[in-house]
């Protein structure tokens, strides 16, 4: 919303001299003219030389030339009225600038414009943001405006640097069961609950992706700053994966592609089943049913549930986090790394 | 006065320090010579253009006897404004015969960054003078030895004149230096401070002396054996060969070519002599009258506790700021009840702001247009806005 309001602003002053100057060219003139004079009033005060009189003293002067006949008294307070004024509306209009820059140089960096809630925004691509803490008073949305330029300026980097998929150890699952040789290698870091990780999924299916490249599977679920996960049963859904991988390499495939294209009794996807009405048993339940459509009994479900427990998934999860958190410095999911780059958002069929 | 009849009702145009107004017969003569003999001046042999060479030629005559110089030692020759002339002057001296060049403290930017350039082109060592508060200059602090001296012998913001103009011309002149006089702020009202005096330049602006935009040098013809030539073309020559030229003002009846190249403001130039037999026929009470009401306007504002005056006594320009008061909001103020005045440094920033330490003043400049219903008027609204 920052971000927007400071476009609106730049955008509503840019827009109001240019309409005035097309309908009314006399009046544009006169307001392009007051422009110019208020910014080489600005312009010398920053190179810290005089300005006898600029914009501001004229607007002043107007204003206050009428009540300095009339009423004397009130000039005095009335100008220290425009003062603050005048200093609110510069504080705005560096304010407005100064984030619209850094709205535009996220959005190229970290391809979003809003830096702490990614999905945010508007103009950036389609994700299920991965989102840090509001501020919960000024001092700290003020502390986190400044904060959130150190995160940009550290991105710059990374956009232009060359990623490789093997370089990072993610604990991952092999689409294609095993590696072919002499396709290329891809990293898919995806939230089962994640909307947008589903239409890429289908898109990428529906295209024969998943044959042509060597597609290397990394669950993940979002967890907010408090270590709440973004979609409550994701966590279960991913602890599954890799218990039934551990079992049986490429079984877990079974459960990511139902959740990602099948319907329910209910005809919803099972997505959306297991985001906004599945309990953490229901879910689980769910995903032994299947397990046991493809073939597990109950001696492979027991042990399965025991896997789960492990805390070799758990660290399993937290590693894979501490990659994508930390290293890549990933704020948005689906987020893949293929041909040497890093693409964040919707995978489309056209890709 | 009946000359300045166009002023509306209320009307109070308190600016002539910049701009003076313009007597009726001045705008006659000059919509006259666009009506009646409009030419190209000082090189045609039809009616129109003698008739405005004969006008140009009375000009040049009359603004010599206005400042009671004799024609055989001095020229008159036409340029833009002051700030021109100076500049004409500065930068076709031959360094070489100089030492330095030295200026005051209270001048317009016109002498003050003038001598600026002059210094930083020529090399010549630059030195400011102080003003006493009377104007005048303490000759005996200054080693004047073949300096180029550039002193108004009028301030203004605040009228004060060089009073000792004549010890300084002769004692820069003893000590083989120049004086070129800035008499912008003279002219109009205190031009006898420049009879008797032989400086080798004066300079001014017509527009200063209810004449038309225009600017006037007065030298003395052997300043031109201290020049090079420097600023050259149409209508300074003689002869030209494909490297060489002879110019016209090496004869004695052309010698003001030597400032005017190119074609000049003849219009203005006509319009000059028109103010100048204006001013020669006004009358005692017309000065009188001029005089009662800057020194009526100037008791007010210095009876105020409020206001600082600049000024240490009357003069018909007159500057001052208000406590408390924004200048330039003051000036609005007074131009929404059609009083015009003049706010700012008036380009004497160095002195106003940088020596005084003053904040932006208010210029009161008063003319002989200015009825005593003016000055009632400008007390009247004044009275309202301090008190």
């Amino acid at each position: 919303m920052v971000c927007i309001a400071a476009f609106i602003i730049l955008a509503l002053i840019g827009v109001f001299v240019a309409g005035i100057s097309i309908f009314k060219p006399k009046i544009g003139k006169a307001y392009l003219k007051a422009m110019k004079k208020a910014w080489g009033c600005l312009w010398k005060k920053v190179r810290l030389q005089k300005c006898e009189t600029g914009f501001k003293d004229d607007v002043k002067n107007t204003l206050l030339s009428r009540v300095m006949l009339k009423h004397p008294g009130w000039v005095k307070p009335l100008s220290i009225v425009i003062e603050v004024l005048s200093i609110v509306i510069v504080v705005v209009a560096v304010w407005a600038i100064l984030t619209a820059i850094k709205s535009l140089l996220a959005l190229w960096a970290l391809g979003s414009c809003n830096v702490t809630k990614p999905s945010a925004c508007s103009l950036g691509a389609e994700v299920c943001s991965i989102d840090e803490s509001e501020p919960s008073n000024v001092f700290e949305a003020t502390g986190r405006w400044f904060t959130e330029w150190g995160e940009i300026f550290e991105a710059i980097p990374d956009k232009f640097k060359t990623y490789n998929a093997e370089d990072y150890k993610f604990n991952y699952i092999e689409m294609s069961g095993d590696e072919v040789e002499g396709l290329d290698v891809v990293v898919d870091i995806f939230d089962p609950g994640c909307s947008v990780c589903m239409v890429s999924y289908r898109n990428q299916k529906n295209v024969g992706f998943f044959d042509s490249h060597n597609v290397r599977l990394v669950p993940f679920a979002i967890q907010d700053a408090n270590g709440e996960y973004k979609f409550p049963n994701s966590e279960i859904v991913v602890r599954y994966m890799f218990a039934v991988e551990q079992l049986k390499s490429g079984a877990s495939l079974g459960i990511i592609d139902r959740i990602f294209t099948n319907k329910s009794s209910n005809d919803l996807y099972y997505q959306q089943e297991f985001n906004d009405n599945y309990s953490r048993e229901e879910a689980t339940k769910k995903i032994e049913s299947w397990l046991r459509e493809d073939g597990f009994d109950d001696k492979g479900l027991k042990e399965i549930r025991k896997i789960v427990d492990y805390p070799e998934v758990a660290d399993k999860m937290n590693e894979n986090k501490d990659i994508i958190e930390n290293q890549l410095k990933v704020r948005g999911i689906p987020t893949m790394i293929m041909d040497g780059k890093r693409h964040t958002g919707l995978w489309k069929d056209s890709e | 006065m009946k000359e300045f009849d166009y002023l509306g009702e209320g009307e109070v145009y308190l600016d002539g320090a910049c701009q003076s107004l313009r007597p009726r017969c001045v705008i006659d003569a000059i919509n006259n010579y666009y009506t009646e003999h409009n030419s190209c001046g000082e090189r045609v042999k039809y009616k129109w253009g003698v008739e405005t060479d004969e006008k140009v030629e009375a000009t040049r005559e009359k603004v010599l006897k206005y400042v009671g110089l004799k024609g055989r030692k001095y020229t008159v020759s036409f340029t833009l404004n002051t700030t021109y002339g100076i500049n004409l002057i500065l930068s076709q001296l031959k360094p070489k015969l100089f030492n330095k060049v030295m200026t005051s403290e209270i001048e317009h930017n016109s002498p003050f960054l003038a001598t600026m350039a002059f210094s930083e082109r020529t090399g010549l060592k630059r030195e400011v003078m102080k003003r006493e508060e009377d104007g005048s200059i303490d000759v005996d602090v200054y080693n004047f030895k073949k300096a180029v001296v550039v002193v108004n012998c009028a301030s203004n913001f605040d009228g004060r004149k060089l009073l000792n103009i004549k010890e300084l011309v002769k004692t820069v002149h003893k000590a083989d230096g120049i004086v070129i006089i800035d008499a912008a702020q003279a002219m109009a009202h205190s031009s006898e401070i420049l009879h008797g005096v032989e400086p080798d330049a004066i300079c001014f602006s017509a527009h200063k002396l209810y004449a038309p935009s225009l600017g006037v040098i007065i030298w003395r013809d052997d300043l031109m054996e201290k020049m090079i030539n420097g600023f050259v073309g149409g209508g300074m020559v003689d002869d030209v060969t494909k490297d060489s030229y002879l110019l016209s003002a090496e004869g004695k009846e052309h010698r003001y070519t030597r400032f005017e190249s190119g074609l000049q403001a003849w219009g203005e130039i006509v319009g000059l002599g028109a103010a100048l037999d204006w001013l020669e026929h006004t009358t005692k009470k017309d000065w009188q009258n001029l005089e009662k009401n800057y020194t009526d306007l100037y008791e007010y504002l210095h009876g105020s506790n409020k206001v600082h005056m600049v000024n240490h006594e009357a003069n018909p320009t007159m500057s001052f700021y208000i406590d408390g008061m924004d200048s330039h909001l003051l000036g609005s103020a007074l131009s929404r009840e059609n009083i015009m005045a003049r706010t700012g440094y008036f380009c004497a920033h160095y002195y106003l702001d940088h020596v005084l330490g003053l904040p932006p003043l208010m210029r009161f400049s008063l003319g002989l247009h200015n009825r005593p219903s003016d000055i009632a008027k400008v007390k009247k609204v004044m009275e309202k806005i301090i008190y």
